[in-house]
């Protein structure tokens, strides 16, 4: 199932002085099963474009397709609809841990199945099952949500949407705020349920995710759409005028190219296949 | 001098769970120190505890070399200024004006003298030109630029940023750290300690302390620190890209022992090809 967004145009507060155009004209497919990232400055919309994902904001102009559902600017929303399109696309909001609420772990997690109408046991079962996947076993079934770490307060979080078994996963900012192996561990997480069919879009503003992580990137500026290209393409635009991050390890890549090496900016998570490509590279011009 | 000391510190929140753990270490005045660690090693209880916002449950901090008490506690904690994570958490004014101004009320600090001082630590962290503005008008870098502002308004001798940059993005966090070295700079006397998850940030730090599970697990210059790159790597911890390329590149022969950052290694590396 994709994701089409035609014309998308969404305006805050429209006619009233604070009006605002936060999306202009959104043109874009997302495909199935791929890893994207929607990628910007704070401001850019990309908050505001997911959330036309799974029904919680509706276009002011234009239409977003997401499988045969229609989103649109009429203003009769069928339930029934919306709430097979929720279960079908995921939204984890960003810092989902301040969501937390049920006594238990594993209460927390059902929460969000029997929202659905599924029965207690195979809620249960689900919940078990959405824990599992993000790594707590039983050990943390029941426990207070409150007495965990940060990273595990948020991958309790993300349970509670596996648990509705979406098609979908969107994450805003996912990492934001956790420790580097809290942030490790949801990246290990999502490239898992990513192997594992689901299609995966989060946001971020984390380039070194951009480089090593995802497969395609979606590109927006004052809510307009830059490019959708594959991530590596999208180290060509001028990132740094977009107050984004180039990583260094990317920096450092393309001078030495630009100098004569030859190396793969792919391989900028592997520092020792470079540091050999390096050293056969001068190892030939002394020769 | 020491402006700070840690001599043998436990301390705990809950009986029986130590949180740190025979603690000790020194700052020197006008030293960069860096904090890094994971969550949990103990870094943010280190902050409390040299803010006095937390006792030890055993062993002493001298501040100063004033051994800190309940009794001198208020009196040394004004020698410290320290900024928190959550820009929302700490944004207590109406405005960005009163915002600055509020830790001036409290030292009953003569009116045009913080008046002055408002403007111009405002104009210090590019808040110049938002003094009228409320929070919700201002993003998190901005909220906490005004943190910041507040702070030093106060004139701290020792600034600690426990995980400051944590919330932003990019700029605001590149913004963030720009305003802390270049308040370095104009004020060599002024000590820092950033306690920091980014550690390409703690590339400029004078010394580095790296905790783990409430002890001190290393300590020692960023290119001490960063060479034992396996002892990091054995808790988990990651080294900045450049220590990692100058580690790789040594271990297969290539030698770049002399190279102290990654611009220099960039422009010996091009070079070879002439």
């Amino acid at each position: 199932m994709s994701i089409k967004c035609l014309d998308l145009t969404h305006t805050y507060q429209i006619k009233s002085p604070l009006e605002q155009e936060a999306l202009k004209n959104i043109n874009l497919t997302l495909e199935d099963g791929k890893y994207i990232a929607i990628v910007g400055h704070t401001g850019s919309g990309k908050s505001t474009l997911v959330e036309h994902f799974n029904g919680l904001l509706f276009p002011t102009s234009g239409e977003v397709h997401i499988d045969d559902y229609i989103s649109n600017n009429k203003k009769r929303k069928n339930k029934k609809e919306l709430l097979k399109l929720r279960e079908k696309v995921g939204l984890v909001f960003q810092f989902p841990e301040y969501q937390l609420f049920e006594e238990t772990v594993l209460k927390d997690v059902m929460f969000g199945p029997k929202n659905f109408k599924v029965d207690i046991e195979t809620a249960k079962n689900r919940a078990i099952e959405a824990l599992r996947q993000v790594g707590l076993d039983d050990s943390y079934f029941e426990r207070s949500p409150f007495e965990l770490s940060g990273g595990e307060k948020r991958r309790v979080a993300i349970a509670g949407i596996l648990a509705m078994e979406p098609k979908i996963l969107v994450l805003d900012e996912p990492t934001a705020g956790l420790d580097p192996l809290g942030a490790k561990e949801i990246l290990n997480l999502l490239k898992r349920l990513h192997e594992s069919g689901k299609t995966i879009i989060l946001v971020t503003h984390d380039m070194d995710i951009v480089l090593n992580e995802v497969e395609d990137v979606v590109l927006l500026k004052d809510g307009q759409l830059i490019r959708h290209a594959d991530h590596i393409k999208i180290f060509e635009e001028n990132l740094e005028d977009l107050s984004l991050e180039v990583p260094v390890s990317y920096k450092f890549i393309t001078s030495l190219n630009e100098h004569g090496y030859h190396l793969d900016v792919k391989d900028s998570k592997d520092v020792l296949k470079l540091a050999k490509s390096i050293k056969e590279e001068i190892d030939s011009w002394r020769r | 001098m020491n402006v700070l000391r840690f001599e043998h510190v436990f301390a705990f929140y809950e009986e029986g769970k130590d949180v740190l753990r025979d603690v000790s270490f020194h700052v020197d005045e006008g030293e960069f120190i860096a904090i890094i660690g994971h969550n949990g090693s103990g870094k943010s209880t280190l902050a409390k505890l040299s803010a006095g916002l937390l006792s030890p449950s055993n062993g002493k901090i001298f501040i100063y070399d004033e051994l800190l008490t309940p009794k001198n506690v208020q009196l040394l904690r004004k020698h410290i200024g320290i900024v928190f994570q959550n820009p929302d958490n700490q944004f207590i004014g109406s405005s960005v004006e009163d915002d600055i101004a509020f830790g001036l009320e409290n030292q009953n600090i003569p009116r045009e003298e913080m008046v002055k001082r408002v403007k111009e630590f405002a104009t210090l962290t590019g808040m110049d030109d938002f003094l009228d503005k409320e929070p919700e008008h201002l993003s998190g870098g901005q909220k906490q630029r005004v943190a910041i502002a507040g702070v030093l308004a106060m004139n701290p001798d020792i600034l600690i940023l426990d995980e400051a940059t944590a919330m932003l993005d990019p700029k605001g966090r590149k913004e963030m750290m720009d305003i802390v070295l270049h308040m370095h700079e104009l004020n060599p006397k002024l000590t820092i300690i950033l306690i920091t998850h980014e550690i390409e940030e703690t590339l400029k730090a004078d010394r580095i302390i790296a905790l783990n599970d409430g002890k001190v697990f290393l300590e020692g210059k960023p290119k001490e620190i960063y060479a034992k790159e396996d002892t990091l790597r054995a808790i988990e911890l990651d080294v900045p890209f450049f220590y990692k390329m100058k580690n790789a590149l040594t271990s297969i022969g290539v030698d770049v022992s002399d190279i102290e950052d990654l611009k220099t290694l960039e422009e010996y590396l091009c070079q070879l090809n002439a």
